[in-house]
Protein backbone atom coordinates (compact mmCIF):
# COMPACT_ATOMS: atom_id res chain seq x y z
CA UNK A 1 0.00 0.00 0.00
CA UNK A 2 1.16 3.65 -1.05
CA UNK A 3 -0.47 5.70 1.66
CA UNK A 4 -1.08 9.23 0.35
CA UNK A 5 -3.78 10.24 2.86
CA UNK A 6 -1.49 11.50 5.10
CA UNK A 7 -4.06 14.76 5.95
CA UNK A 8 -6.19 12.53 7.35
CA UNK A 9 -4.03 10.53 9.81
CA UNK A 10 -0.55 10.14 9.22
CA UNK A 11 0.99 6.75 8.67
CA UNK A 12 2.78 4.80 9.34
CA UNK A 13 3.57 6.42 12.92
CA UNK A 14 7.45 6.43 13.81
CA UNK A 15 8.47 2.72 15.71
CA UNK A 16 9.23 5.26 18.69
CA UNK A 17 5.93 6.44 19.12
CA UNK A 18 4.35 2.63 18.67
CA UNK A 19 7.30 1.50 21.28
CA UNK A 20 5.68 4.33 23.99
CA UNK A 21 2.04 3.04 23.39
CA UNK A 22 3.05 -0.14 24.19
CA UNK A 23 5.74 0.85 26.92
CA UNK A 24 3.48 3.39 28.52
CA UNK A 25 0.24 0.52 28.41
CA UNK A 26 2.68 -2.52 30.24
CA UNK A 27 4.72 -0.88 32.57
CA UNK A 28 3.17 2.31 33.01
CA UNK A 29 -0.46 2.36 32.49
CA UNK A 30 -2.14 4.92 35.57
CA UNK A 31 -3.91 7.37 35.52
CA UNK A 32 -2.30 10.76 35.53
CA UNK A 33 -2.99 13.08 37.78
CA UNK A 34 -5.35 10.83 40.01
CA UNK A 35 -3.96 9.41 43.28
CA UNK A 36 -0.13 9.62 44.36
CA UNK A 37 0.67 6.14 43.80
CA UNK A 38 3.85 4.95 41.76
CA UNK A 39 2.02 4.52 38.49
CA UNK A 40 -0.02 7.60 38.31
CA UNK A 41 3.27 9.19 39.16
CA UNK A 42 5.21 7.82 36.11
CA UNK A 43 1.77 8.91 33.35
CA UNK A 44 1.52 12.39 35.31
CA UNK A 45 5.07 12.85 34.23
CA UNK A 46 4.91 11.42 30.61
CA UNK A 47 1.73 13.85 30.33
CA UNK A 48 3.75 16.48 31.18
CA UNK A 49 6.62 16.03 29.33
CA UNK A 50 4.48 15.93 26.38
CA UNK A 51 2.86 19.31 27.33
CA UNK A 52 6.13 20.59 27.55
CA UNK A 53 7.60 19.31 24.09
CA UNK A 54 4.24 20.56 22.90
CA UNK A 55 5.11 24.38 24.67
CA UNK A 56 8.61 24.41 22.94
CA UNK A 57 7.46 23.36 19.49
CA UNK A 58 4.60 26.11 19.78
CA UNK A 59 6.50 28.69 21.48
CA UNK A 60 4.44 28.91 24.16
CA UNK A 61 6.28 29.72 28.17
CA UNK A 62 3.85 28.18 30.50
CA UNK A 63 2.76 24.05 29.42
CA UNK A 64 0.05 24.60 31.28
CA UNK A 65 -2.02 26.28 29.11
CA UNK A 66 -1.99 23.46 26.72
CA UNK A 67 -5.49 21.51 27.18
CA UNK A 68 -5.02 18.04 25.86
CA UNK A 69 -8.16 16.87 23.38
CA UNK A 70 -8.56 14.09 21.68
CA UNK A 71 -8.53 15.47 18.38
CA UNK A 72 -8.29 19.68 16.70
CA UNK A 73 -12.16 19.21 16.36
CA UNK A 74 -12.68 18.86 20.37
CA UNK A 75 -10.34 22.04 20.47
CA UNK A 76 -11.63 24.18 18.68
CA UNK A 77 -15.28 23.45 19.49
CA UNK A 78 -13.71 24.17 23.31
CA UNK A 79 -12.66 27.33 22.05
CA UNK A 80 -15.83 28.50 20.07
CA UNK A 81 -18.57 26.98 22.64
CA UNK A 82 -16.19 27.91 25.83
CA UNK A 83 -16.10 32.06 24.42
CA UNK A 84 -19.31 33.01 21.52
CA UNK A 85 -22.41 34.08 23.93
CA UNK A 86 -25.63 35.03 22.30
CA UNK A 87 -25.46 38.66 20.77
CA UNK A 88 -21.34 37.60 19.78
CA UNK A 89 -20.47 38.00 16.50
CA UNK A 90 -17.69 35.01 15.26
CA UNK A 91 -16.25 35.53 12.02
CA UNK A 92 -14.54 32.08 10.39
CA UNK A 93 -13.08 31.62 6.99
CA UNK A 94 -14.78 30.48 3.83
CA UNK A 95 -11.90 28.01 3.96
CA UNK A 96 -12.58 26.12 7.76
CA UNK A 97 -13.56 22.33 7.91
CA UNK A 98 -16.88 21.46 9.56
CA UNK A 99 -15.02 21.37 12.48
CA UNK A 100 -15.46 24.90 12.75
CA UNK A 101 -18.44 25.40 10.63
CA UNK A 102 -20.72 23.39 12.88
CA UNK A 103 -20.01 24.68 15.93
CA UNK A 104 -20.20 28.75 14.82
CA UNK A 105 -23.78 27.68 13.03
CA UNK A 106 -24.55 26.54 16.11
CA UNK A 107 -23.09 29.16 18.30
CA UNK A 108 -25.79 31.22 15.29
CA UNK A 109 -28.94 28.91 16.30
CA UNK A 110 -28.34 30.13 19.88
CA UNK A 111 -28.13 34.11 19.17
CA UNK A 112 -24.82 34.67 18.09
CA UNK A 113 -24.12 36.61 14.57
CA UNK A 114 -21.63 34.12 11.82
CA UNK A 115 -20.26 36.04 9.01
CA UNK A 116 -18.26 34.21 6.43
CA UNK A 117 -14.63 35.57 5.62
CA UNK A 118 -14.15 35.28 1.75
CA UNK A 119 -11.10 33.28 0.49
CA UNK A 120 -9.12 34.37 -2.88
CA UNK A 121 -9.32 31.83 -6.32
CA UNK A 122 -6.04 29.45 -4.22
CA UNK A 123 -8.39 29.75 -0.85
CA UNK A 124 -6.17 31.88 0.55
CA UNK A 125 -7.50 34.40 4.00
CA UNK A 126 -6.28 37.39 4.06
CA UNK A 127 -6.24 40.26 6.69
CA UNK A 128 -7.61 42.71 4.30
CA UNK A 129 -10.70 40.31 3.86
CA UNK A 130 -11.29 40.10 7.36
CA UNK A 131 -11.18 43.41 8.45
CA UNK A 132 -14.18 45.16 6.88
CA UNK A 133 -16.30 42.26 8.27
CA UNK A 134 -15.32 43.19 11.73
CA UNK A 135 -17.47 45.27 14.40
CA UNK A 136 -17.05 46.40 17.68
CA UNK A 137 -19.42 43.38 18.82
CA UNK A 138 -17.08 40.80 17.15
CA UNK A 139 -15.38 38.39 19.57
CA UNK A 140 -13.46 35.88 17.92
CA UNK A 141 -12.12 34.83 14.51
CA UNK A 142 -11.52 31.73 13.26
CA UNK A 143 -9.02 31.14 10.40
CA UNK A 144 -7.34 27.64 9.38
CA UNK A 145 -3.72 27.24 9.16
CA UNK A 146 -3.45 25.87 5.46
CA UNK A 147 -6.37 24.33 3.53
CA UNK A 148 -7.04 20.44 4.20
CA UNK A 149 -8.40 20.35 1.08
CA UNK A 150 -5.95 22.18 -1.30
CA UNK A 151 -2.90 23.15 1.53
CA UNK A 152 -2.90 27.01 0.94
CA UNK A 153 -1.27 28.52 4.13
CA UNK A 154 -2.81 31.55 5.13
CA UNK A 155 -0.83 34.12 6.91
CA UNK A 156 -1.89 33.77 10.72
CA UNK A 157 0.37 35.91 12.11
CA UNK A 158 -0.83 39.23 9.85
CA UNK A 159 -4.40 38.33 10.60
CA UNK A 160 -3.61 37.62 14.64
CA UNK A 161 -1.93 41.21 14.22
CA UNK A 162 -5.03 42.39 12.58
CA UNK A 163 -7.61 40.92 14.96
CA UNK A 164 -5.93 42.22 18.08
CA UNK A 165 -5.81 45.41 16.90
CA UNK A 166 -9.86 45.63 16.20
CA UNK A 167 -9.44 44.01 19.82
CA UNK A 168 -11.05 40.70 19.31
CA UNK A 169 -9.63 37.12 19.96
CA UNK A 170 -8.14 34.51 17.22
CA UNK A 171 -8.36 30.99 17.34
CA UNK A 172 -6.27 29.20 14.75
CA UNK A 173 -6.33 25.66 13.57
CA UNK A 174 -3.07 23.96 12.95
CA UNK A 175 -4.70 20.73 12.41
CA UNK A 176 -3.19 20.02 9.25
CA UNK A 177 0.13 22.00 9.96
CA UNK A 178 1.31 21.42 13.30
CA UNK A 179 4.44 19.52 12.97
CA UNK A 180 4.64 20.89 9.58
CA UNK A 181 4.92 24.39 9.30
CA UNK A 182 6.75 26.70 12.35
CA UNK A 183 4.13 27.59 14.74
CA UNK A 184 4.98 30.45 17.02
CA UNK A 185 1.71 30.73 19.04
CA UNK A 186 3.11 32.99 21.97
CA UNK A 187 0.74 35.84 20.84
CA UNK A 188 -2.41 33.81 19.60
CA UNK A 189 -5.46 33.34 21.99
CA UNK A 190 -5.95 29.94 20.84
CA UNK A 191 -4.01 27.33 18.75
CA UNK A 192 -6.27 24.19 18.21
CA UNK A 193 -3.70 21.31 16.81
CA UNK A 194 -4.66 17.74 15.94
CA UNK A 195 -1.87 15.00 17.76
CA UNK A 196 -1.75 11.89 15.27
CA UNK A 197 -1.38 14.46 11.63
CA UNK A 198 1.93 16.15 11.21
CA UNK A 199 2.82 15.54 15.47
CA UNK A 200 2.90 11.67 14.23
CA UNK A 201 1.20 10.76 17.49
CA UNK A 202 -1.83 7.96 17.81
CA UNK A 203 -5.72 8.58 17.08
CA UNK A 204 -7.36 10.13 19.72
CA UNK A 205 -4.78 12.97 20.35
CA UNK A 206 -4.68 16.59 19.63
CA UNK A 207 -4.78 19.56 21.94
CA UNK A 208 -5.71 23.43 22.75
CA UNK A 209 -3.35 26.33 23.72
CA UNK A 210 -5.48 28.88 25.56
CA UNK A 211 -3.48 32.13 26.16
CA UNK A 212 -2.77 33.28 29.89
CA UNK A 213 -5.42 35.29 31.24
CA UNK A 214 -8.35 34.06 28.97
CA UNK A 215 -11.51 32.07 30.57
CA UNK A 216 -12.92 29.59 28.69
CA UNK A 217 -16.03 27.81 29.83
CA UNK A 218 -15.35 23.64 29.87
CA UNK A 219 -17.01 21.57 27.06
CA UNK A 220 -17.13 18.62 29.74
CA UNK A 221 -17.47 19.13 32.93
CA UNK A 222 -16.53 16.45 35.56
CA UNK A 223 -13.64 15.09 37.75
CA UNK A 224 -9.83 16.92 37.78
CA UNK A 225 -8.20 15.07 40.30
CA UNK A 226 -8.15 18.31 41.81
CA UNK A 227 -10.64 20.84 43.90
CA UNK A 228 -12.69 17.51 44.17
CA UNK A 229 -14.89 19.30 47.08
CA UNK A 230 -15.95 22.07 44.97
CA UNK A 231 -18.91 20.95 42.57
CA UNK A 232 -17.79 23.41 40.02
CA UNK A 233 -14.88 23.26 37.56
CA UNK A 234 -11.43 24.72 38.48
CA UNK A 235 -10.41 27.79 37.41
CA UNK A 236 -6.50 26.54 37.41
CA UNK A 237 -5.36 25.12 33.85
CA UNK A 238 -5.59 22.43 32.21
CA UNK A 239 -7.46 20.74 34.56
CA UNK A 240 -10.39 23.35 33.60
CA UNK A 241 -10.37 22.13 30.19
CA UNK A 242 -9.82 18.53 30.94
CA UNK A 243 -12.60 16.56 32.61
CA UNK A 244 -12.20 13.06 32.75
CA UNK A 245 -9.16 11.13 32.28
CA UNK A 246 -6.66 11.92 29.50
CA UNK A 247 -5.56 9.27 27.00
CA UNK A 248 -2.02 8.71 28.31
CA UNK A 249 -1.00 6.21 26.36
CA UNK A 250 -1.90 8.25 23.46
CA UNK A 251 -0.38 10.98 25.19
CA UNK A 252 2.99 9.13 25.49
CA UNK A 253 3.09 8.04 21.82
CA UNK A 254 2.31 11.73 20.65
CA UNK A 255 5.30 12.95 23.10
CA UNK A 256 7.49 10.83 20.62
CA UNK A 257 6.01 12.21 17.82
CA UNK A 258 6.44 15.22 18.59
CA UNK A 259 10.30 14.63 19.52
CA UNK A 260 10.26 12.96 15.92
CA UNK A 261 8.60 16.32 14.23
CA UNK A 262 11.30 17.98 16.61
CA UNK A 263 14.16 16.07 15.41
CA UNK A 264 13.66 16.04 11.90
CA UNK A 265 13.26 19.49 9.47
CA UNK A 266 9.99 19.55 10.48
CA UNK A 267 7.55 19.35 7.61
CA UNK A 268 10.52 18.95 4.99
CA UNK A 269 10.14 15.73 3.27
CA UNK A 270 6.52 15.56 3.83
CA UNK A 271 6.10 19.58 1.34
CA UNK A 272 9.11 18.64 -0.80
CA UNK A 273 7.43 15.38 -1.49
CA UNK A 274 3.98 17.08 -2.09
CA UNK A 275 5.39 19.49 -4.24
CA UNK A 276 7.05 16.68 -6.49
CA UNK A 277 3.61 15.08 -7.06
CA UNK A 278 1.74 18.60 -7.57
CA UNK A 279 4.40 19.05 -10.80
CA UNK A 280 3.85 15.47 -11.53
CA UNK A 281 0.03 15.74 -11.57
CA UNK A 282 -0.22 19.16 -12.96
CA UNK A 283 1.10 17.74 -16.31
CA UNK A 284 -1.52 14.99 -16.66
CA UNK A 285 -4.31 15.85 -18.85
CA UNK A 286 -7.76 16.87 -17.56
CA UNK A 287 -5.91 17.12 -13.99
CA UNK A 288 -6.09 20.61 -12.43
CA UNK A 289 -3.85 21.26 -9.12
CA UNK A 290 -6.02 23.55 -7.17
CA UNK A 291 -4.30 25.67 -3.77
CA UNK A 292 -0.50 27.18 -3.55
CA UNK A 293 0.26 23.34 -2.11
CA UNK A 294 1.64 25.17 0.30
CA UNK A 295 2.12 22.28 3.16
CA UNK A 296 1.69 18.42 2.22
CA UNK A 297 -1.80 18.10 0.55
CA UNK A 298 -2.25 18.10 -3.23
CA UNK A 299 -5.74 19.07 -4.21
CA UNK A 300 -6.67 18.10 -7.43
CA UNK A 301 -9.89 18.81 -10.02
CA UNK A 302 -10.42 15.93 -12.69
CA UNK A 303 -12.61 16.41 -15.64
CA UNK A 304 -14.33 13.54 -16.99
CA UNK A 305 -13.55 11.13 -14.32
CA UNK A 306 -15.48 11.18 -11.04
CA UNK A 307 -12.86 11.93 -7.93
CA UNK A 308 -14.39 9.30 -5.60
CA UNK A 309 -14.32 7.04 -8.44
CA UNK A 310 -10.66 7.66 -9.22
CA UNK A 311 -9.88 7.41 -5.38
CA UNK A 312 -11.20 4.20 -5.72
CA UNK A 313 -9.87 2.86 -8.35
CA UNK A 314 -6.07 4.25 -6.86
CA UNK A 315 -6.86 1.46 -3.79
CA UNK A 316 -8.60 -1.55 -5.74
CA UNK A 317 -6.31 -1.46 -9.26
CA UNK A 318 -2.92 0.04 -7.46
CA UNK A 319 -2.99 0.45 -4.04
CA UNK A 320 -2.84 3.80 -3.33
CA UNK A 321 -4.89 5.76 -0.56
CA UNK A 322 -5.51 9.13 -1.54
CA UNK A 323 -8.95 10.63 -0.79
CA UNK A 324 -12.00 11.80 -2.88
CA UNK A 325 -14.89 13.91 -2.08
CA UNK A 326 -15.47 16.84 -0.13
CA UNK A 327 -13.03 16.14 3.02
CA UNK A 328 -15.45 17.20 5.56
CA UNK A 329 -15.05 21.13 4.24
CA UNK A 330 -18.00 21.92 2.15
CA UNK A 331 -17.77 25.31 2.83
CA UNK A 332 -13.93 25.39 1.43
CA UNK A 333 -14.94 23.47 -1.64
CA UNK A 334 -17.91 26.02 -2.43
CA UNK A 335 -15.33 29.02 -2.22
CA UNK A 336 -13.00 26.90 -4.52
CA UNK A 337 -16.13 26.02 -7.04
CA UNK A 338 -15.73 22.19 -6.20
CA UNK A 339 -18.77 21.65 -4.23
CA UNK A 340 -20.45 19.46 -6.62
CA UNK A 341 -17.41 17.10 -8.07
CA UNK A 342 -15.50 17.45 -5.01
CA UNK A 343 -11.38 16.90 -5.12
CA UNK A 344 -8.83 14.15 -5.43
CA UNK A 345 -6.38 14.85 -2.43
CA UNK A 346 -2.86 13.28 -1.76
CA UNK A 347 -1.15 14.29 1.06
CA UNK A 348 2.35 13.06 1.65
CA UNK A 349 3.85 11.86 5.00
CA UNK A 350 7.29 11.90 6.35
CA UNK A 351 7.85 8.03 4.83
CA UNK A 352 6.47 9.01 1.62
CA UNK A 353 9.58 8.59 -1.19
CA UNK A 354 9.71 9.87 -4.50
CA UNK A 355 9.06 6.24 -6.13
CA UNK A 356 5.55 6.23 -3.96
CA UNK A 357 4.81 9.90 -5.43
CA UNK A 358 6.16 8.42 -9.08
CA UNK A 359 3.74 5.64 -8.69
CA UNK A 360 0.63 7.54 -7.84
CA UNK A 361 1.31 10.01 -10.91
CA UNK A 362 1.59 7.26 -13.07
CA UNK A 363 -1.63 5.54 -11.66
CA UNK A 364 -3.60 8.40 -11.81
CA UNK A 365 -2.40 9.20 -15.07
CA UNK A 366 -3.86 5.38 -16.60
CA UNK A 367 -7.08 6.23 -14.63
CA UNK A 368 -7.53 9.48 -17.00
CA UNK A 369 -7.24 7.92 -19.87
CA UNK A 370 -9.46 5.29 -18.90
CA UNK B 1 8.36 20.23 53.83
CA UNK B 2 5.56 19.92 51.33
CA UNK B 3 4.15 23.25 49.75
CA UNK B 4 0.70 22.80 47.82
CA UNK B 5 0.46 23.74 44.44
CA UNK B 6 -2.40 24.35 42.38
CA UNK B 7 -2.93 21.36 40.02
CA UNK B 8 -0.62 17.88 39.35
CA UNK B 9 0.42 20.09 35.79
CA UNK B 10 1.47 22.61 37.95
CA UNK B 11 4.01 20.53 40.21
CA UNK B 12 5.30 18.97 37.40
CA UNK B 13 6.47 22.01 36.18
CA UNK B 14 7.84 23.27 39.37
CA UNK B 15 9.31 19.94 39.95
CA UNK B 16 11.58 20.22 36.53
CA UNK B 17 12.35 23.83 36.99
CA UNK B 18 14.11 22.80 40.74
CA UNK B 19 15.75 19.61 38.63
CA UNK B 20 17.64 21.73 36.38
CA UNK B 21 19.36 23.33 38.89
CA UNK B 22 19.96 20.60 41.52
CA UNK B 23 17.32 20.48 43.62
CA UNK B 24 15.35 17.16 43.99
CA UNK B 25 11.72 17.16 44.71
CA UNK B 26 9.18 14.65 44.78
CA UNK B 27 5.23 15.12 43.78
CA UNK B 28 2.85 13.67 46.40
CA UNK B 29 -0.43 13.72 46.83
CA UNK B 30 -1.49 16.69 49.70
CA UNK B 31 -2.79 15.20 52.58
CA UNK B 32 -6.90 15.62 53.00
CA UNK B 33 -5.71 17.40 56.64
CA UNK B 34 -3.88 20.00 54.82
CA UNK B 35 -6.64 21.29 52.38
CA UNK B 36 -10.64 21.99 52.35
CA UNK B 37 -10.97 21.86 48.71
CA UNK B 38 -10.49 17.85 48.56
CA UNK B 39 -7.73 16.04 46.02
CA UNK B 40 -4.83 18.17 45.35
CA UNK B 41 -0.69 17.53 44.87
CA UNK B 42 2.42 19.35 46.30
CA UNK B 43 5.95 19.00 46.73
CA UNK B 44 7.74 17.40 48.83
CA UNK B 45 11.50 18.88 49.76
CA UNK B 46 14.37 19.75 52.17
CA UNK B 47 13.00 22.32 54.36
CA UNK B 48 16.74 23.93 53.51
CA UNK B 49 15.42 24.54 49.54
CA UNK B 50 12.26 26.89 50.56
CA UNK B 51 14.03 29.73 49.39
CA UNK B 52 14.78 28.23 46.02
CA UNK B 53 11.25 26.58 45.69
CA UNK B 54 9.28 30.08 46.20
CA UNK B 55 11.88 31.49 43.58
CA UNK B 56 10.79 28.87 41.04
CA UNK B 57 7.34 29.24 41.72
CA UNK B 58 7.13 33.26 41.55
CA UNK B 59 9.51 33.16 38.62
CA UNK B 60 6.99 29.91 36.79
CA UNK B 61 3.86 32.44 38.43
CA UNK B 62 2.75 29.58 40.26
CA UNK B 63 0.92 29.99 42.99
CA UNK B 64 1.77 27.99 46.50
CA UNK B 65 -0.68 28.19 48.51
CA UNK B 66 0.66 27.33 51.24
CA UNK B 67 4.27 25.53 53.48
CA UNK B 68 3.92 22.76 55.67
CA UNK B 69 6.61 21.36 57.98
CA UNK B 70 6.43 17.55 59.07
CA UNK B 71 6.79 17.38 62.36
CA UNK B 72 6.00 14.60 65.13
CA UNK B 73 4.27 12.61 62.76
CA UNK B 74 1.64 15.67 61.55
CA UNK B 75 2.39 19.02 59.70
CA UNK B 76 2.55 22.71 60.87
CA UNK B 77 1.99 25.67 58.60
CA UNK B 78 4.74 27.54 58.01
Amino acid sequence: MIYLDNAATTYPKPPAVIKAVAEFMESSGGNPGRGGHELSRRAGDTVYCCREELARLFNIDNPERIAFAKNATEALNTAINGVIREGDEILISAMEHNSVLRPAVEAERLGARLKIVPADRDGRVTPQAIEPLMSHKTKLVCVIHASNVVGTVNDIAAINELVHSRGALTLFDAAQTAGLLPIDASDFDFLAFAGHKGLYGPTGTGGLYVREGLTVKPLTFGGTGSVSESALMPDIFPDRLEAGTVNAAGIAGLLEGVRFVMNEAPGGRECLMARRLAEKLGSIKNVEILGDNGVNVVGVRLRGVDCVDAAAALDSEYGIAARGGLHCAPLAHRSLGTIGAGLLRFSTGAFTTEDDVDAAASALEEIMEG
Amino acid sequence: MLATVPSRTSASRLKKSLAAVGIKTNITQTPSVLTKEGCGYSLRFDEEFRPQVQSAARELKINIRAFFAEENGGYVKR
